[in-house]
């Protein structure tokens, strides 16, 4: 009945928190943590799997893992930066495992400082919008270059989020520490982009 | 520019004009040619050390030499680039002077990569300052660097000098340049540049209304404009790739925006012309003049619905009067939304008077139209039609219609923005390109979704213990695939299956199936299934939203619900 119910659909979405309805999908995840000891990254290098060293083009190793796939930049002082997770909690998972890993290689790694450094999000409003117009009343906040990039960039002070509005109703929303500063964002952008929504005559 | 004497330290170095040694204007102490007369007290600090930034002060003569050549070489560079560029020499002498406050006076060594890409920067933000139609590309391709960087210079620039923000691209101006100084129309047809150029303008103005420019780079844009203008002139020698080669521009990119015009002319076409079923992508050159002069009128027209509704029925008369059209052919003229009987003698004598007012001559109206069928006839015969090699050729006796200047001539829409451009009415809108992409491909996704609960269920509702039901229905399944989807992407055939299929009708015999002993072809999905239906059939089985399905986002998804719930960590 479960697996009924799942092909029934998706749940409502709460108005309270998202009174434009849409509700923006995480799509990265940018954390960093501190291991809390020097690491000589040609041993683990070596000893690692799915880890990458290249030292002549990146002071790091770039390592991976499937389950949460995600990528990690490992620095021999110790630091690490995870990419690619699709939630907060899948970041921290995948972060816990990188340093784990570095664990059984022989290192003391501890697991100080995790942090969420960049949330990226995207949504459609479903409705195709006016850049020119957009950027000419914005223009303080917006930048609108279609000789270098097809998108408007709208960078919001608050929250310090910085979207970028295609004419398609494609948005991306960038720069968020927590969840909820994307969709405050957005919430604050909601109304503007209907503003300069193109009406079909 | 001289050095202050290291030796007495109030002197002045000066080179002596018999010997040509430098020497001391106070002291007359002669100072060497070598590296001491680079040495100055000034550029040791007080406990003995040297001071680099003290020293950078101190210039030799013959360093001020290279140092004045240096600068005038740079400064000849870069009025020689900004006036490739289109500056005149005024103009070109504010980018020197920019050039120069932006690198407090240094400008750049000759032969590095930095000083091209100064110089364009430089002339783009003068040009842009004064709105000449220069595009950042053009700028880059001169300085031989990519355009982001071109860019990043441009803003730093910018930024450093406090500039007010440029105004956008003017895409009128770039659009006369192009026409103007493209040796492809000059050669072809020099006397058709001023209807060539208003046309442009006007098919610009109805591309920004179709959202043809949003996010879209100009110049390709304003190579198929002007393109697609000429060749509606009867200009058949232009083609987009010797406009996008004369303006710079991506010959892909111009080829793109050029189809994409054609497409929104040719629905254009069958909204306003009465023959417009016909009209397609191939033969519209020959209806463009006819078209273009509809959609000006049309612009003009006020009140824009009283125009079509009486212009419509007037189109029979038209024709019934000046030529004699067969039943066949006179069906094109009752596709338009008000039939025939609505005609009557006053009417038709108010529209007559709207007529010569919006200056389309009856007469002319239903010449084009009989052109236009001669020619499609002709062409039919001679097999042409629809040969895009030929194309061209056919264009050698177009249409001649009286040369529509009108309001376009006038310069009104010179100094127009484009957000102001796209305020006109040509009895046609269209959602942006990818807007509608967006939303054909969120409906193919919603029916293969539709198509992935069907099978679901085929497979629940199959009675257990039963062999060979289960193989029926497992075969079925396959058959309620979405025809419309199972065709082929890539020139790669797929199975179809009937209709009776899709709406649940389970056929137990499929003879010309997946199982049907045909050889598949490598890469050709197997059952009619592709990777897509098996992933969306996977995200629904493991309870992923429909909506976030119908967006595509499958790798997100599939993380988030398939491979994260095997581990249970969700």
């Amino acid at each position: 009945m479960a697996e009924a119910a799942a092909l029934e659909g998706s749940e409502p979405v709460d108005l309270a928190k998202h009174p434009s309805g849409i509700v923006p999908t995480l799509q990265n995840i940018v954390s960093t943590v501190n291991l809390d000891c020097k690491l000589d990254l040609k041993a683990i290098a070596l000893q690692a799997r799915n880890a990458e060293y290249n030292p002549k083009r990146f002071a790091a190793v770039i390592m991976r893992i499937r389950e949460p796939k995600t990528t990690a930049l490992i620095f021999a002082s110790g630091k690490m930066v995870c990419t690619g997770a699709k939630s907060e909690q899948q970041s921290k998972l995948a972060a816990r495992k990188y340093a784990r890993i570095i664990q059984k290689l022989g290192f003391p790694a501890k697991f100080k400082d995790f942090k969420i450094q960049n949330i990226v999000g995207s949504c459609d409003v479903k409705f195709p919008i006016r850049l020119e117009g957009l950027a000419y009343s914005h223009g303080a906040f917006s930048s609108y270059e279609p000789e270098l990039f097809p998108g408007l960039i709208y960078r919001m002070k608050q929250p310090k989020i910085v979207l970028l509005i295609f004419v398609s109703g494609k948005i991306v929303l960038t720069g968020a520490k927590v969840r909820d500063e994307t969709y405050t964002a957005f919430e604050n952008i909601y109304p503007v982009l209907t503003e300069f929504r193109k009406v079909q005559q | 520019m001289a050095s202050t004497c290291w030796s007495c330290g109030e002197g002045v170095v000066v080179a002596d004009p018999d010997s040509g040694l430098l020497v001391c204007t106070s002291c007359g102490r002669v100072h060497d040619s070598g590296a001491t007369e680079f040495v100055h007290q000034a550029a040791y600090t007080d406990d003995g050390g040297f001071d680099i930034r003290a020293s950078s002060f101190v210039y030799h003569q013959s360093q001020s030499h290279y140092r004045d050549q240096k600068l005038a070489a740079a400064a000849i560079t870069i009025t020689s680039i900004a006036a490739r560029l289109g500056l005149s020499p005024t103009r070109a002498e504010e980018a020197l002077s920019m050039a120069k406050s932006a690198t407090d006076g240094n400008l750049a060594t000759q032969g590095t990569a930095f000083l091209p890409a100064l110089a364009s920067a430089c002339a783009f933000l003068v040009a842009r300052s004064y709105r000449l139609p220069l595009s950042l590309a053009e700028a880059a391709e001169t300085a031989f660097c990519p355009t982001a960087s071109l860019a990043d210079l441009v803003s730093r620039i910018a930024s450093h000098l406090s500039l007010p923000p440029l105004p956008s691209f003017d895409y009128a101006a770039a659009l006369e340049r192009a026409v103007r100084s493209s040796p492809s129309i000059s050669s072809a047809a020099c006397e058709r540049t001023d209807v060539i150029l208003s046309q442009a303008r006007f098919l610009l103005r109805c591309a920004s209304k179709w959202s043809l420019t949003t996010g879209r780079y100009p110049l390709p844009l304003i190579a198929g404009l002007v393109a697609l203008a000429a060749q509606a002139n009867g200009v058949t020698s232009v083609s987009v790739e010797d406009i996008a080669r004369d303006i710079s521009a991506k010959l892909h990119t111009s080829l793109r925006r050029y189809k994409e015009l054609v497409d929104a002319l040719v629905r254009v076409a069958k909204k306003l012309l009465p023959w417009g079923a016909d009209v397609n992508a191939k033969n519209l050159l020959l209806n463009a003049p006819v078209l273009l002069r509809l959609m000006e009128m049309r612009s003009q027209s006020d009140p824009l619905e009283q125009f079509l509704e009486s212009f419509a029925p007037d189109i029979a008369g038209i024709v019934q009067a000046y030529s004699s059209v067969d039943e066949d052919e006179s069906k094109y003229l009752q596709i338009v939304p008000l039939a025939v009987d609505d005609l009557d003698s006053n009417n038709s004598g108010q529209e007559g008077k709207e007529l010569d007012d919006l200056r389309i001559s009856e007469e002319c109206l239903s010449g084009a139209y009989q052109n236009v069928l001669k020619r499609l006839a002709q062409l039919q015969r001679l097999g042409q039609v629809g040969k895009g090699a030929n194309r061209r050729k056919q264009w050698r006796r177009g249409l001649e219609l009286e040369p529509w200047m009108d309001s376009l001539d006038d310069g009104s829409t010179k100094g127009m923005v484009l957000e102001d451009l796209v305020n006109i009415d040509i009895g046609f809108d269209a959602p942006p390109p990818s807007f509608t992409a967006g939303i054909k491909l969120q409906k193919q996704r919603r029916i293969r979704i539709e198509a992935a609960k069907c099978r679901i269920d085929a497979i629940r509702k199959a009675p257990a213990g039963n062999e060979n039901d289960l193989q029926v229905v497992l075969r079925n399944e396959d058959a309620c695939l979405p025809q419309n989807l199972a065709k082929k992407k890539r020139g790669k055939k797929r199975i179809t299956v009937s209709d009776d299929a899709m709406h649940g009708e389970l056929r137990t015999d499929m003879p010309n199936g997946a199982s049907g002993g045909k050889k598949r072809r490598k890469g050709s999905p197997s059952d009619g299934i592709d990777w897509e239906d098996c992933i969306i059939e996977l995200l629904l089985l493991h309870g992923a939203n429909e909506e976030e399905i119908e967006q595509g986002q499958y790798r997100r998804l599939l993380e988030l619900h398939v491979f994260t719930a095997v581990r249970g960590g969700r």
